[in-house]
């Protein structure tokens, strides 16, 4: 598995620019694979389209910040082959911004909504990017490290912390 | 699996032939017509309070008479912030508040969470308590499916179904009250294994319970599955082709219904499933009809592998001994678990520290709702109810 896996992958990747892909690593059925920015929606369509690789299945699609680097995380399933591809990309912190692949699976298209709302990545050719979990004047993106929680509480007490750090 | 061809004693056939008065109509042509002229569709709010959007899910319907044209479906109305709460505490601390995910099946939001620690942090699960765990998700698995059947049945007017389906929830509840002690919230998955055996005669009840269930199956067959009225009401109704099913990302049921293998059970097996025989139902219409039936034939598999699971459970420790502080190793891992609803998959990552920096939760029922839109437009009102309850969405697992 591991090997089919990795060459089946190489021959999807073989045709796009150097540096593309900045490492790939195969772990049993596990593909993880880190992206350039730049070249990030050419990588998801030849993973998907490619006959080898054939990761067609869109299983998930999530963001983390840490404070100092942001990162998308696509998750490709081949439903066939019993394999699947983590593809983690930068992007930039100050103005996150991504395209979108909405139109290469449908299925993505609350997931990207999902991270614009809590990270405020902005999916360049989305057909619909709005808030979906937040009401639609929240202020700020509560997922990004730099996000200051409102402290909340009975108005009679005032203000309770919420952060409360660890505790054991 | 093989599936025997359904035998309607009533096949739908079409109506008496009318005979043809006048120039024929077209239809479609005249419906153009209609809206060229600016014709409006009437703009109806379903939801969030109704009782067939199980829970506080809105739809904006745009209706043409009883015909839908366009439907959005508003979300986060139970919008709790789960994920961010996760990242406040450290990794263990999270999981009682899974239980408020998809609280029709808590334990595989359990589960899901707890593998997702024990991938990051490298922690080995006992293998009586990977039997354990695989008779709790069954268990679940058969509660969830009851309350699917019964509430389908109440969406579609066979209010019957309701009370026989909750006669035998009660009874797996009761199972499961008797290890965990709760009937809905059950938090009994830890990181390394479980928080105490079994009871002691649990299996004799589970096992027993598996032989009232079956004995039960072909009384929900008479009411719902060879009914005429259920059956006009669901074949053939909001149809989901196998390369849309893929393309929407759908999973569980929903995606087998229409001819998708894929169940995380077989697919990438975790605790002991590998080790069980057991067929993945799958089915090939995709209609409405097809997304209940993949439900109906999925107890009888669980009864199957409840029942395997007590001839092979060994004796030994139910947990592994796990530090009291938590700190996984920088880096990502993510879980897969079959949930009643679908794929369920926790992604962490940790940077060295006890508290998490990030926790991602993959509800299935968020990714199976992205193709309700599409599906009930065309559809008359009545059939979004039909499709909406075949979908079986929780909506505790859509907001989080």
């Amino acid at each position: 598995m591991e090997r089919d896996f990795g060459s089946a992958l190489r021959t999807a990747l073989a045709g796009l620019p150097e540096g593309a892909v900045e490492s790939l690593e195969v772990s049993g059925s596990v593909a993880t694979l880190r992206v350039n920015l730049g070249s990030l929606r050419a990588v998801l369509e030849s993973l998907k389209s490619s006959p080898e690789a054939a990761c067609d299945f869109p299983a998930n699609l999530t963001a983390y910040d840490t404070g100092e680097e942001m990162f998308l995380v696509y998750r490709l399933a081949s439903i066939e082959r019993g394999w699947q591809a983590l593809v983690l990309c930068r992007v930039d912190r100050s103005e996150p911004a991504a395209p979108s692949v909405t139109d290469l699976w449908p299925g993505f298209n609350w997931f990207e909504r999902e991270v614009y709302d809590m990270f405020g990545v902005r999916f360049e050719g989305h057909p619909d990017l709005r808030r979906i979990l937040l009401p639609d004047d929240w202020e700020g993106f509560p997922f990004r490290k730099d996000y200051v929680s409102r402290p909340s509480g009975s108005p009679l007490r005032g203000p309770q912390p919420i952060d409360r750090g660890v505790q054991g | 699996m093989s599936l025997e061809p359904r035998t309607d004693p009533n096949p739908p056939t079409a109506g008496p032939e009318t005979p043809a008065k006048g120039p024929a109509i077209d239809a479609q042509a005249l419906h153009q017509e209609i809206l060229d002229l600016g014709t409006q569709g009437m703009v109806m709010n379903m939801g969030p309070q109704h009782p067939s959007t199980h829970g506080v899910l809105r739809l904006i319907l745009t209706l043409d008479g009883e015909e839908v044209m366009a439907c959005e479906p508003m979300i986060g109305y139970l919008h709790r912030g789960l994920e961010k709460m996760a990242e406040r505490r450290p990794y263990r601390h999270f999981l009682p508040f899974t239980d408020r995910l998809d609280y029709v099946c808590s334990l595989a939001n359990n589960l899901a969470c707890a593998q997702a620690i024990e991938r990051l942090a490298g922690v080995e699960v006992p293998e009586r308590a990977q039997w354990l765990r695989v008779a709790l998700m069954e268990l679940n698995r058969i509660a969830s499916h009851l309350l699917f059947l019964g509430t389908f049945g109440t969406d579609l007017g066979a209010t019957t179904m309701l009370l026989y389906a909750f006669r035998e929830r009660e009874e797996a509840l009761a199972l499961l009250e008797a290890i965990t002690g709760a009937r809905l919230t059950y938090n009994w998955i830890r990181v390394g294994g479980l928080p105490d055996d079994m009871p002691e005669n649990w299996d004799k009840g589970v096992l027993a319970f598996c032989d009232l269930l079956e004995s039960r199956l072909p009384e929900y067959d008479r009411l719902l599955t060879d009914n005429p009225i259920f059956r006009r009401r669901t074949e053939g109704v909001g149809v989901v082709s196998p390369e849309d099913a893929k393309a929407y990302g759908l999973t569980g049921p929903t995606l087998r219904a229409s001819g998708v293998a894929y169940d995380i059970r077989r697919w990438a097996p975790y605790e002991k499933y590998a080790e069980i025989d057991f067929d993945v139902v799958v089915l090939r219409d995709g209609d409405t009809f097809a997304r209940y039936l993949a439900r109906r034939l999925e107890l009888e598999q669980s009864v199957r592998i409840l029942r395997q699971v007590f001839d092979k459970l060994p004796e030994g420790p139910i947990a592994s001994k796990v530090g009291k502080v938590l700190k996984p190793p920088p880096g990502i891992a993510f879980s897969q678990v079959e949930s009643p609803r679908g794929e369920l998959s926790f992604t962490m990552v940790s940077d060295g520290s006890p508290n998490p920096v990030r926790v991602h939760i993959r509800a299935p029922s968020f990714a199976n709702l992205t193709v309700l839109a599409d599906l009930v437009a065309g559809n008359k009102v009545a059939d979004v109810v039909a499709i909406l309850g075949s979908i079986d969405i929780v909506l505790g697992e859509v907001d989080r």
